[in-house]
């Protein structure tokens, strides 16, 4: 049961530190975890593979996180994907909301993010 | 006084000759009564020597009836004498002695005869004579005539009387009668002139009585003639140096005003000295003329002597109940009464309410005159009639420059658009007060800032006639305004790079706080390898004030943002338990420290809400840290979603731990307020922004907060929000 199940995440996030720390609280709520630092980047690797969850910061170089989101739930494929937002902005957090299935404002507790992910886990 | 026309007591002699009461005019009156008294006079007179020797010598018959008809004729004539018809009286009385010598001729026809009958003819002069006296001139020559006329008769009706018997006499009687009827004819003018002037005179009295009556000016009428023959004594004296002298010797005219009888005056005197009647008046004219009056008596006097009339003189008359009134008094001699002065008519003219006018008129003029706001009178077409002295002072124009010409051709900058002085005109002419700011011109052609307001002056039916400017050179304000325009928008600019500032700086200390809390939370979850006691207890101290700091951090943000007004709530729909699941590690924080922290969600909430999650988080988020902060270990605190009724719902958060003392509970919410003098404070620092930033946001949302605390048994702070169901999509 538990092999059929997609583990696989996909954390987006362009500042190495905060890259450590979501992939180490994904990977304890028991994901596999790929870490991309560049929008563009992280737009080729979707085209590739379906994750279960992905962990976006939106402000990021070349392509922009709310991109990305708009890209995924656009996309037939993608759409079902969970995806937990992270931002710095008040407002985009908002304007984003209803796209995304969890928003959290940073800075992100590693504890907060991984209790959620392991939620989520355990509910798709 | 001479008006009585009947006297009450009538001596027998009056009673007995007096004019029928019908009759009114004076001369007939005087006519009948003379007649009268005539009559009876004579009747005892004439008739009784003859009587008696009537009856002592031979009484015939036509001597009887010759005497009896003159008594009958006489008698008749009397009663008409008394009646309203006396002329009838003399008519008689002359046909009586007209025919008596005729009738003479045939009662003594013996007596009489030949060359005798001039005796008895002679008697006619006497009797025309008579009648000159009796009957009216006009009718005298009907007199003159029918005794000529007789002359000629008498002959042919008398047998043994020849015409130049009679002839002798006529000459006579036509020469006398010729003069007699020259003499009515005479008299006869003279009647009439007479008549005419005393009817004149009546009229004239009677127009003047009834404008002396009528008149609304109070008007008097007095008799002057003790001064007159004052001043004639010192016109002789002094060589009619009179002006000079009188008002040079004050003494002269001592006792004058006393002198003065007042015989009349008209009933706007009387309203006007408030006297009852005109005896009143007259008993207190020491009252009425105060000692200023008296000069202007002396005055008017001197003027009269001159031969000035209605000379006006000012002064001061008090009423009968002591009030001081301005009068106009001005003396003129009565026609007819030049010489004497024994009628002299005063006019008094009340200018009291004038004079305080006039005086309330200066006093509004001098404070135009020395307004420090410029003043310009114009007619309706804006044409300059008065500007004062501020106005010269303001604009360089002097006030002769101005006079006569249009504002808008001097003054008018041209600085606001061509309909704003439209609308001004169009305000002014339709009559309403126009005021504003404008920008005019000055005569250096400068400009300057006015403050303007135009109001119409009406006169007494209500027209407009004028247009009165009230100006003021607001150049100064208008510059500090601009001035204080630029401050202001300068500190707004400053006060936004201060929030942009504090939002960049919170903005930038977060990410590295973020990465502080998350590296000592990994080191805590033994990530990296399993700690020993000493090495956990170093990492959760290090956790905590890493979560302390981005709390103020995060409500710094918060309270500048409240403080540029730049929250704006955009309501979106939201999942309740996402409020919880945003909360930040703190939650796990404080769950490690060994608090019990349980979340409810009452499963009645709708699936979706309409809310500000990100604000509500906010909120949620200050109560928790404000409870984990005043909880001990193994406190408790609970978060609570509840639906509240079908209007509202709310976010409830309890603890057990030391609670908010009563008198605290007031001002917890305010800014940097936390509870004072507390023995744990050291233990419980923080911004005392949270509680501040909760109420502030709970206005925004029309919500309510509710604070239930005990001390030392904890508190429980609920938020009450207006509940909208989001719709499904």
């Amino acid at each position: 049961m538990m092999e059929e199940k997609n583990t696989l995440a996909l954390v987006i996030e362009d500042d190495p530190a905060q890259q450590e720390i979501f992939s180490h609280a994904i990977k304890s709520a028991g994901y596999d975890v790929e870490v991309i630092g560049k929008g563009n980047e992280a737009m080729q690797r979707l085209d590739e593979i379906t994750p279960a969850l992905v962990v976006l910061d939106l402000h990021l170089p070349s392509v922009s996180g709310d991109e990305i989101l708009r890209h995924i739930r656009a996309d037939e494929r993608l759409a079902t994907i969970s995806v937990i937002l992270a931002t710095a902005d008040p407002l985009l957090a908002e304007a984003l909301h209803a796209e995304s299935d969890l928003v959290l404002l940073k800075p992100i507790s590693f504890t907060q993010l991984r209790d959620l992910a392991m939620r989520l886990r355990s509910t798709t | 006084m001479s008006t009585d026309k009947n006297t009450p007591q009538l001596n027998f002699w009056q009673r007995i000759t007096s004019a029928h009461p019908s009759i009114e005019s004076a001369t007939e009156r005087r006519f009948a009564s003379v007649l009268s008294m005539l009559l009876l006079a004579f009747l005892p007179l004439y008739f009784l020597p003859e009587s008696i020797r009537a009856i002592l010598e031979k009484h015939s018959l036509p001597d009887i009836l010759y005497l009896g008809s003159g008594v009958l004729f006489l008698t008749v004539a009397y009663v008409f004498s008394r009646s309203p018809y006396p002329r009838w009286g003399s008519r008689i009385t002359i046909l009586y002695f007209s025919l008596l010598p005729f009738a003479a001729l045939f009662v003594k026809a013996e007596r009489y005869a030949g060359d005798n009958v001039n005796e008895a003819l002679i008697w006619t002069i006497p009797v025309m004579l008579l009648a000159l006296t009796i009957v009216p001139p006009k009718q005298i020559k009907f007199v003159v005539f029918a005794h000529i006329g007789f002359y000629l008769i008498i002959p042919a009706l008398w047998d043994g009387l020849t015409h130049r018997q009679v002839f002798s006499t006529l000459w006579l009687v036509i020469a006398v009668g010729g003069l007699v009827i020259i003499s009515a004819y005479v008299q006869g003018r003279y009647l009439e002139q007479a008549r005419r002037e005393a009817k004149q005179n009546k009229i004239s009295e009677r127009r003047f009585r009834e404008i002396f009556l009528g008149s609304p000016v109070a008007l008097w009428e007095a008799d002057f003639s003790q001064i007159k023959i004052r001043l004639d004594s010192f016109a002789e004296k002094y060589d009619n140096e009179i002006r000079s002298y009188i008002l040079q010797n004050p003494e002269a005219m001592v006792g004058a005003g006393s002198s003065v009888v007042l015989l009349d005056a008209n009933n706007a005197a009387l309203d006007f000295y408030e006297a009852e009647d005109i005896e009143i008046l007259k008993k207190s004219l020491h009252v009425v003329v105060s000692p200023d009056a008296m000069l202007a008596l002396r005055d008017g006097v001197v003027e009269l002597w001159e031969g000035e009339k209605n000379k006006p003189i000012e002064t001061i008359h008090k009423t009968l109940t002591g009030k001081e009134r301005n009068v106009i008094v001005r003396f003129s001699l009565r026609a007819g009464y030049e010489d004497t002065w024994e009628r002299v008519n005063i006019s008094i003219d009340d200018v009291t309410e004038q004079r305080k006018a006039e005086v309330s008129i200066r006093q509004l003029a001098s404070a135009v005159e020395a307004s420090a706001s410029s003043i310009l009178i114009t007619d309706l077409d804006g044409r300059i009639e008065y500007v004062n002295p501020a106005f010269s002072l303001i604009t360089g124009y002097g006030e002769e420059e101005v006079i006569g010409q249009k504002v808008e051709d001097i003054q008018k900058s041209g600085e606001h658009p061509e309909e704003f002085y439209e609308t001004l005109n169009h305000i002014i002419e339709s009559g309403q007060v126009w005021k504003g700011e404008v920008v005019n011109r000055r005569k250096d052609g400068s400009l300057y800032w006015e403050s303007l307001v135009i109001s119409s002056v009406k006169n007494d039916d209500g027209e407009r006639t004028h247009r009165v400017q009230i100006k003021e050179d607001i150049t100064r304000r208008k510059e500090l305004e601009q001035a204080l325009a630029l401050a202001h928008e300068e500190a707004l600019v400053a006060s936004d790079m201060k929030t942009q500032l504090l939002a960049n700086v919170s903005h930038d200390m977060r990410t590295p706080l973020g990465a502080i809390l998350g590296y000592t939370e990994m080191l805590d979850a033994g990530v990296f390898a399993p700690l020993n006691a000493k090495q956990a207890e170093a990492t959760r101290a290090i956790a905590v004030n890493t979560q302390k700091l981005l709390d103020f951090v995060s409500n710094l943000l918060s309270q500048a943002q409240i403080d540029t007004g730049k929250i704006i709530l955009n309501p979106a729909a939201f999942v309740p338990q996402h409020l919880v699941d945003a909360l930040g590690g703190e939650l796990s924080l404080a769950r490690t420290q060994g608090l019990s922290i349980e979340t409810i969600i009452d499963p009645k909430l709708p699936e979706k809400i309409m809310g500000d999650s990100y604000w509500l988080g906010q909120i949620l988020h200050n109560l928790l840290s404000n409870a984990i902060k005043f909880t001990p270990q193994e406190g408790e605190i609970k978060i609570n979603l509840f639906k509240d009724n079908d209007i509202s719902w709310a976010l409830q958060v309890s603890d057990n731990g030391k609670g908010i003392p009563q008198e605290a509970q007031e001002y917890i919410f305010e800014s940097f307020r936390q509870v004072d003098g507390s023995p744990t404070r050291q233990a419980h620092t923080g911004s005392g922004l949270g509680l501040s930033i909760v109420s502030h946001l709970c206005r925004l949302m029309n919500g309510e907060i509710k604070l239930e605390s005990e001390e030392g048994k904890g508190s429980i702070f609920t938020i009450f929000l207006p509940l909208y169901e989001a719709e499904e999509r």
